[in-house]
């Protein structure tokens, strides 16, 4: 049973920006949001039911839209908690050994703690360098504030956009639940 | 029936959450528009309320807004169902004082037992009442003043009722403008029934109820072994109870004393005052209330040759809980009918009175503190 609050093919999505929290629909045709983020012949994605926040008072809506464009160079990152099968291309189990491993980054704003996984050895390198892809999943995050420690987004999935990366460590291997 | 009232722009959630609380039982009105939403809270008088937060025109922050500022239904439970689901988002709901907050997606289970925690919640408020006296033994300390104040800061807070418990005819009504046609009294004598209160009550535009006092002073001596099954029916059904109590402790006042959670003793910065104040302290000790349970407040605290503060100190053996200048305005008040707290909301009494609500909003989230 679909349960209230889910609409089928859409997905709930918070995009923050230096400046701003956008939160909104992204309506997916088919895609999953790691592909549309990371699709580099279009530098803007369409949203629906757009709530726009500053981030100095992230809860109140300062205005809404029935649609709007963002840009996708201006996203710092993308929090994902409900529906990621639909955010994340699900990985073959069979596909190489998967690890996660802990996860600490910093982009403007936001100090972010989670997991990232990695088939066979951790290679930060490949992952911020030479990787085409410019939206980096973290998984089970959570992101404080920098000025406002005391306020914080939690994440069941983040995409962190590297080009917005401040810092980037990785800790040691994580049992995954 | 109970009947709930939801809001969100989203159709087809509303279809869902209808079908998922009427198979529980509930009526349910709904609406995709937050100005309607209002409107239909205000005619309707929902016993619930679910809004959802991220609504175009009118967002749920500003229709939460409109119902805890509209007195007539500020005390209505509202339980926020939203996509917008961080903890930014719950802080920032249970801040603008949602009573839950739900994320969206949900399923049956979590929307029907939430609802029904959040309409225990209030039933249980209700009948666990805490009950709060204010007392001058010495006339003309603003006693009924400080009793009306408080009780109208507790409104929104949840159901409250204000006792006039005088025995030699209430001013609570004149502060009210409101014209009593019964009275406790009266109520006692009806065989003081849980179905027959409403009968005895007043409404104030506020929300607040009163129970009036007898117009004519007290000619016979009223039982009070009745206060006792009055608190616990007002109790019942409130979340606060304050009475202004009467200006003796014979026949009904210690009685009162008694069965209060916090008794405030107010007193003036002058001498008569002040004896009477220590001596009513002894002789509620001398009568088994605990010293904890007793607050002085010191109200009209202005001009010369009052007492100073230390002196009322050492007599006391305490200092008072809350000193409240004098305020002007109160002779204004209480000739139109319209107490300063709505008037003159950032004055210096109706400050007392939000520190006075304050203490007993602590005691709530402090069951056995007050």
């Amino acid at each position: 049973m679909t349960q209230p609050g889910i609409r089928t093919g859409t997905l709930a999505v918070d995009f923050m920006t230096t400046t701003h929290r956008i939160s909104a629909h992204m309506v997916l045709r088919g895609r999953v949001l790691a592909d549309v983020l990371n699709d580099v012949r279009t530098s803007f994605i369409p949203v629906e039911a757009v709530f726009l926040s500053r981030l100095e008072d992230p809860a109140r809506i300062l205005k809404s839209f029935g649609a709007a464009i963002l840009s996708k160079s201006h996203i710092t990152m993308a929090i994902v908690n409900v529906g990621i099968e639909l955010a994340l291309r699900a990985v073959s189990p069979a596909y190489g050994s998967r690890k996660a491993y802990g996860v600490f980054a910093t982009i403007p704003g936001f100090e972010i703690e989670g997991t990232i996984e990695f088939i066979g050895r951790p290679d930060l390198h490949a992952l911020l360098v030479t990787n085409v892809e410019r939206f980096i999943p973290v998984m089970h995050a959570r992101a404080v504030m920098s000025e406002r420690p005391e306020m914080s987004f939690t994440g069941e999935l983040i995409f962190l956009n590297r080009d917005f990366v401040g810092l980037f460590s990785l800790g040691g291997e994580v049992a995954q639940g | 029936m109970t009947r709930i009232l939801v809001i969100d722009d989203d159709l087809e959630l509303l279809q869902m959450v209808r079908r998922m609380l009427e198979r529980a039982g509930f009526e349910v009105v709904t609406t995709a528009d937050g100005v309607d939403g209002i409107e239909k809270a205000r005619q309707l008088r929902p016993d619930l309320v679910i809004l959802d937060l991220m609504m175009p025109e009118v967002d749920g922050f500003q229709v939460l807004q409109a119902i805890r500022n509209d007195p007539l239904i500020s005390d209505m439970p509202v339980l926020v169902l939203t996509a917008r689901a961080q903890p930014v988002d719950r802080e920032a709901a249970l801040a603008a004082r949602a009573d839950d907050y739900l994320a969206k997606p949900v399923s049956y289970k979590e929307l029907v037992d939430r609802v029904q925690e959040v309409l225990s919640r209030r039933r249980r408020m209700g009948g666990q009442g805490l009950v709060a006296l204010f007392l001058g033994l010495r006339g003309g300390t603003g006693t009924t003043t400080l009793a009306v104040n408080t009780a109208l800061a507790l409104v929104r807070n949840g159901p409250t009722v204000l006792w006039d418990a005088s025995v030699s005819s209430g001013h609570v009504g004149l502060h009210l403008r409101l014209a009593p046609r019964a009275s406790w009294l009266d109520w006692w004598h009806d065989g003081l029934s849980k179905g027959s209160l409403e009968a005895y009550l007043m409404s104030h535009p506020s929300g607040l109820q009163l129970l009036p006092a007898p117009l004519m002073p007290v000619a016979e001596l009223p039982d009070d072994s009745m206060v006792a099954q009055t608190l616990d029916l007002l109790r019942e059904r409130f979340a606060f109870v304050v009475i202004d109590g009467p200006s003796t402790l014979m026949p009904i006042g210690l009685a009162l004393c008694q069965h209060a959670h916090s008794l405030f003793l107010v007193m003036n910065l002058e001498v008569g005052s002040l004896q009477t104040t220590v001596m009513t302290m002894r002789a509620l000790q001398a009568a088994g209330i605990p010293a904890e349970r007793i607050h002085v407040v010191v109200n009209h605290s202005w001009g010369s040759g009052t007492l100073n503060p230390q002196s009322v100190e050492r007599a006391l053996g305490r200092a008072p809980m809350l000193t409240v200048p004098f305020d002007p305005n109160q002779a204004a008040a209480l000739a139109q009918g319209t107490p300063l707290i709505l008037s003159h909301p950032n004055g210096p009494l109706a400050a007392a009175a939000q520190r006075l609500a304050g203490h007993m909003r602590s005691a709530v989230r402090a069951p056995g503190s007050a």
